[in-house]
């Protein structure tokens, strides 16, 4: 999904050759530094390897979510060249509706029981399709009252900052009207946080919770989904028309307005579907759920090549994998696996701009 | 006309929605209240009167569908009936809405149930403030009163001002007014007299430390240091064209310097204020030579992005165990120095200042440093280079602007000034800590300049006073600060991107007599 038009690309800029050496050495000095640990973790092994498989499992559990955020990015930067940097409060909405619904059928009687344990199948599914839905209303509502205005304005800047506007209106809104305090999910009995399959090894055991292993799944299927959607329908097809390029895709027909819109909605219910499950692995959120998630997302759609859907999938996956892994490979305090993603940000940008599969620099070195 | 009274509806629903969303967070009672005292100053308490939330009530949908009536007659012209019986069907939508929200809220409280668990700012006394503390029917009965009257209202204004027009004609008499404001010619007359008046500001602003109390002083400090940190960031946003998310990473920089090099523990170097402040401006500098780097050749959103990224990295850092030997992790820096005050003032003035003065005075004398500076960068040679780079950089780096490089320089220098600022909050405060360094103050900082105006100097004094100094007076509204500041963002960048004080764009224009002359000149 790159917009990479022939007559856009620039010449060679003067400072290229200066940029490159800084591109080698800080190439060199990352390599040379992640050699240096792999050498440490096989000499003088710090954790064992069921060690090594529980954080690779928390990371391919946060990196589903991260792929699912990671993907709304993706789609809006594509269609509007765009960062929409309120798409974290999108999935902060998603989750605190999924909330709702689980509380609200916790209340609700079904003979002795309540709802939530009488069918649990189909209160995940409504909660699921609530917060998809709440969060996919609030990204069609948000592009048409703070975005779609500025389509064509003057001031470059505008977008971005009516989106910083919007994402600290959503956060404050959401803080006033439900509280600071954190909150914690009800989940079903059937998807008890913290229950799950033990599986013995020689040195301990891995925990594999259900909630994990459902966010995953799910995470798979809706990204499955996403991609056959994108490629195999027809309002796939106009995103990705829109994508490449604009004005032929409206000579071709394409009601720009309209594909805008739907891709909020798509963005949106990934976005929701992501908060939901956050909610229900983590247990634990706030208004605040929203904002690093979508930083890091947004650093895995980077990573993947903004404007790449499979890009973002992987990115997100990677980025997952990387924090969890990271903090115990570096030998550094698990405090700062915040600090490893913003690092990753700042050396992807520096060594591989257009991201692990994007094609062409063209579009990120462009205006 | 059908698709009048459903237009009519939808503006209906918005209206209703805006009312229940205030009624929600409790926007609705706070600002009555902040409306009574302004009429009635022996008001006290915090409740609002019924009469004070009807009102307001009237108004939102008032407002709502007289921009509603405005817009659709652009078009075509309905009849009277028409327009009274649109207004009508917004004020019962309206209406319908926000009274089913009291219905379910008064229910709640008839039950006994708190719900404040799953909506915070809703307990029992605020809904029964919103119920007129009356039962529910009649409480349902007048705010059907206050919403139909507002929806009728507009369309009666409507109605009479496009009869007559009067809006128009006002509209024009304002323009004519500011056109031939005498103000204007006076100046324009006498170019000196700008500097004069620009002195008596400047005079006025040094005699105001002396006169204010000491409340005032430290709202005046706030706003002065925020001043300092909107000409900083106003550089690289306004004049260069690229947006910086994480300004916060800078200021945290030069503050942390500036408390390391001065307070007893943990280093024990105490150093003197100036080379402090000198060395912080300088590590600050350095931030933003790490963050321009990497970005020097991507676009403007990317920058974003990753300095966002670095101020997460410095307030974790910050925060962290690793570095807690140094920083003092969550604790932060105690007993950070400040400036002496030297042994002149005190022979001129007879006594010393009293320091909070003395201290507002130094940021005073910084802050006008800093203008000089910025002042001069914008007219110079590198000013007009970030400004070509703002406006196309492809064609800047055609007429020769190494767009890279001076993309880097606005960052650095952006950032140094972040950093003085940084330096000066962390001496006044004697103190700092992680705390203080949250995106909130990135947030505050990218406010100021985009509501005073991007790339406009005195809009960033403008922007400060109104970012920093307005919440100080308003106390009343201290939740809300954040939510308005969203709103406004949003709302500056749709009705007016180039800020309260846009800045005045140098134009060259060809005028008949400017061609006389060239052909004068061109005569052989």
């Amino acid at each position: 999904m790159e917009a990479d038009k022939p007559q856009e690309k620039t010449s060679p800029k003067p400072s290229v050759r200066r940029i490159n050496w800084l591109r080698l050495i800080v190439g060199i000095l990352t390599g040379s530094y992640i050699l240096y640990r792999i050498i440490i973790q096989i000499i003088r092994p710090e954790y064992g390897p069921v060690y090594w498989l529980g954080f690779l499992n928390t990371g391919l559990i946060v990196g589903g979510m991260y792929s699912l955020i990671a993907i709304g990015y993706t789609l809006v930067y594509g269609v509007m060249l765009l960062i929409n940097f309120a798409h974290g409060d999108i999935m902060m909405l998603g989750c605190f509706a999924g909330y709702f619904t689980f509380e609200y059928l916790n209340f609700l009687k079904v003979g002795d029981s309540n709802f939530l344990n009488t069918y649990p199948v189909l209160a995940i599914i409504l909660a699921f399709l609530i917060g998809a839905a709440v969060s996919a209303g609030s990204g069609y509502y948000l592009e048409k009252i703070a975005y779609r205005p500025l389509r064509n304005s003057p001031v470059r800047l505008a977008p971005l900052i009516s989106a910083v506007g919007a994402s600290i209106f959503l956060e404050t809104a959401a803080q006033i009207m439900f509280g600071a305090n954190k909150k914690t999910y009800k989940n079903p009995d059937l998807l008890a946080r913290g229950s799950g399959w033990n599986i013995q090894m020689d040195e301990g055991m891995i925990i594999i919770t259900k909630t994990g292993v459902f966010s995953l799944i799910m995470a798979v299927i809706l990204m499955v989904g996403l991609y056959f959607f994108v490629q195999k329908t027809k309002l796939g097809k106009s995103i990705r028309a829109v994508s490449q390029d604009k004005k032929t895709a409206q000579l071709m027909g394409i009601n720009l307005d309209q594909v805008t819109s739907q891709t909020f909605i798509i963005s949106g219910v990934l976005a929701g579907a992501a908060g939901v499950m956050w909610g229900i692995h983590n247990g634990l959120f706030n208004h605040y759920v929203g904002f690093l998630p979508g930083i890091k997302a947004f650093t895995a759609a980077v990573l993947g090549g903004i404007g790449n859907i499979p890009g973002a999938m992987a990115g997100g996956m990677i980025l997952g994998i990387v924090e969890s892994v990271g903090p115990a490979f570096l030998g550094i305090d698990f405090q700062l696996k915040d600090v490893i993603a913003f690092t990753i940000l700042i050396l992807v940008l520096i060594l591989k701009p257009s991201g692990l599969l994007g094609k062409s620099s063209a579009n990120v070195e462009k205006v | 006309m059908k698709t009048l009274f459903s237009k009519s509806i939808q503006f209906g629903i918005i209206a209703g929605v805006i009312l229940i969303f205030s009624e929600l967070i409790n926007l609705t009672s706070t600002f009555a209240v902040i409306l009574e005292k302004l009429f009635n100053s022996a008001k006290t308490g915090k409740t609002a009167s019924p009469l004070a939330i009807q009102i307001l009530t009237g108004l939102v949908v008032f407002f709502i569908a007289y921009t509603f009536l405005r817009k659709k007659n652009g078009s075509k012209s309905h009849t009277a009936g028409q327009e009274i019986g649109s207004g009508l069907l917004m004020g019962i939508t309206a209406g319908i809405l926000i009274s089913l929200l009291n219905v379910i809220l008064g229910t709640y409280l008839a039950k006994g149930q708190d719900i404040r668990n799953y909506l915070d700012a809703v307990s029992p006394e605020v809904i029964s403030t919103f119920l007129f503390q009356t039962d529910i029917a009649n409480a349902v009965i007048r705010y059907f009163i206050a919403t139909i009257l507002g929806g009728l209202a507009a369309s009666l204004l409507h109605l009479v001002s496009s009869k007559t027009n009067v809006s128009g004609k006002i509209s024009k008499f304002i323009q004519k007014i500011v056109q031939q404001s005498k103000i204007r010619i006076f100046l324009n007359k006498y170019p000196y007299m700008t500097t004069i008046l620009t002195l008596l500001v400047v005079i006025a602003v040094f005699l105001l430390p002396v006169l204010v109390n000491a409340y005032a002083i430290s709202v005046l400090g706030i706003v002065f240091i925020y001043a300092i940190m909107g000409l900083g960031l106003n550089l690289i946003v306004g004049l260069s064209g690229q947006l910086v998310f994480g300004y916060v990473a800078f200021y945290a920089l030069g503050a942390y310097t500036f408390g390391l090099l001065t307070a007893p523990k943990p280093f024990g170097i105490e150093m003197n204020f100036w080379p402090a402040l000198i060395i912080a401006i300088f590590i600050a500098a350095i931030g933003g030579l790490f963050v321009g780097v990497p970005i020097m050749n991507l676009r403007g959103d990317y920058l974003a992005i990753v300095t966002l990224g670095f101020g997460e990295i410095i307030r974790i850092l910050i925060n962290s165990n690793l570095l807690a030997d140094f920083t003092g992790g969550p604790q932060g820096i105690k007993n950070i120095g400040q400036p002496t005050q030297p042994a002149l003032t005190a022979k001129i003035f007879g006594k010393p200042f009293d320091d909070n003065v003395w201290f507002l005075y130094l940021i005073l004398i910084l802050f006008l440093v800093v203008l000089y500076v910025v002042f001069r960068l914008q007219y110079s040679r590198t000013g007009r280079s970030w400004e070509a780079m703002r406006e196309d950089e492809t064609v800047a780096q055609a007429c020769g602007v190494t767009v890279s490089s001076y993309k880097v320089l606005a960052v650095v220098i952006g950032a140094a000034i972040a950093g003085l600022a940084g330096a000066i909050y962390a001496s006044r405060n004697t103190y700092t800590g992680p705390g203080e360094y949250a995106f909130m103050v990135s947030v505050n900082a990218l406010a100021v300049v985009v509501i005073g105006g991007m790339g406009s100097i005195p809009g960033t004094l403008l922007g400060a006073f109104i970012i920093k100094g307005l919440p100080e007076l308003l106390r009343d509204l201290e939740n809300y600060r954040m939510l308005v500041f969203g709103a406004l963002l949003i709302a500056m960048m749709i009705i007016r991107p180039e800020g309260i004080w846009p800045v005045k764009r140098r134009t060259l224009s060809v005028t008949p007599e400017s061609i006389e002359v060239l052909k004068k000149d061109l005569k052989p």
